[in-house]
């Protein structure tokens, strides 16, 4: 089966032949290969990702194509260690947020956990030790709130700023 | 690659929580309450507020100590403090903190003492806890002694 290969077809109509064994690491794909009876040799539509995302997740694919699967989340007892995403994904991660947030989507649509949790976990990096305004900064967020609701915040922080 | 458009907010709910799972619940709570209407939903929900460790924080370049226990007693903890079922707390401001809110459901409060001789001498009774006007704790009160930051 190794060095076997199939087609996949982003967004954009760009078409990529992948190993399919590099391929299987996106459950969505191997599920469309194996209970949806998808033969090798037809083209897989990939109708939500375009082909400069999907360079992006094949390269990353292929580089940890041998590691061993994730453990399943324990919300109770999930680990918060953020630190450690590895010298190698974190050159692949040097990206504008857009990109970042696109490989997320690409991750979650692909069924990838290990693309997803080392992407989410750049985003929580981001986040982390940031004020509600630095917040609104970093990612473009509209304050969305009445002026009653502003100003009741307001009123909040200024027991913060005075100190 | 051609720049890409897709913002935070572009994500649904169900990849928000998937980032924010990653981060303590004080530092979700810190950074994005009250930034807009959807977070703050998202921020509520009962996997962020039920269980809150208000420690020193270990990176202390992220955030300054006292600004976080001011944003927590001023701004965040009046809004949650019914939701919040286990509170760690450090003996140095477990004071200011529980004077914050009512704190109903609380059903587990850790307190980390951070001096070799304990600063409140506690014989396990929730009476004494009354001193601040709180009848707050329904099942447990563990004391823990830090000694030269060793638990």
């Amino acid at each position: 089966m190794a060095g076997h290969k199939i087609k996949l077809q982003s967004n954009d109509g760009d078409i990529f032949d992948v190993e399919v064994e590099i391929a299987k690491l996106s459950i969505t794909i191997k599920t469309m290969l194996e209970d949806l009876s998808m033969n090798e040799e037809e083209i897989i539509p990939l109708p939500n990702i375009n082909s400069a995302i999907f360079k992006k997740v094949i390269q990353w694919t292929t580089h940890h194509k041998d590691d061993p699967p994730l453990p399943p989340e324990d919300d109770e007892n999930r680990e918060k260690n953020t630190n450690d995403i590895s010298s190698w994904d974190q050159e692949f991660l040097k990206v504008d947020q857009g990109t970042l947030f696109e490989l997320i989507l690409a991750a979650n649509y692909l069924d990838i956990k290990g693309l997803l949790d080392v992407t989410c976990t750049s985003v929580a990096n981001m986040i982390k030790g940031k004020t509600s305004e630095e917040i609104r900064q970093t990612f473009n967020i509209k304050n969305d709130f009445t002026p009653q609701e502003e100003e009741q915040i307001k009123k909040e922080n200024e027991w913060c700023e005075n100190k | 690659m051609e720049f890409s458009f897709v913002q935070l907010m572009d994500l649904p709910n169900e990849i928000l929580m998937i980032i924010l799972k990653k981060l303590d619940n004080v530092d979700v709570l810190y950074s994005l309450m009250d930034v807009n209407t959807r977070l703050n939903q998202i921020v509520h929900d009962p996997i962020f507020t039920t269980k809150i460790t208000l420690m020193k924080p270990i990176d202390q370049t992220l955030i300054q100590p006292d600004l976080l226990l001011d944003r927590f007693c001023s701004q965040i903890l009046p809004k949650i403090h019914h939701k919040i079922k286990w509170l760690k707390l450090e003996s140095a401001s477990m004071e200011h903190i529980l004077l914050t809110g009512d704190y109903p459901n609380l059903c587990q409060l850790d307190i980390f003492i951070m001096h070799k001789k304990p600063v409140i001498y506690f014989s396990g009774k929730k009476s004494n806890f009354h001193s601040f006007n709180h009848p707050i704790i329904k099942k447990d009160i563990n004391l823990y002694y830090i000694v030269n930051g060793i638990l």
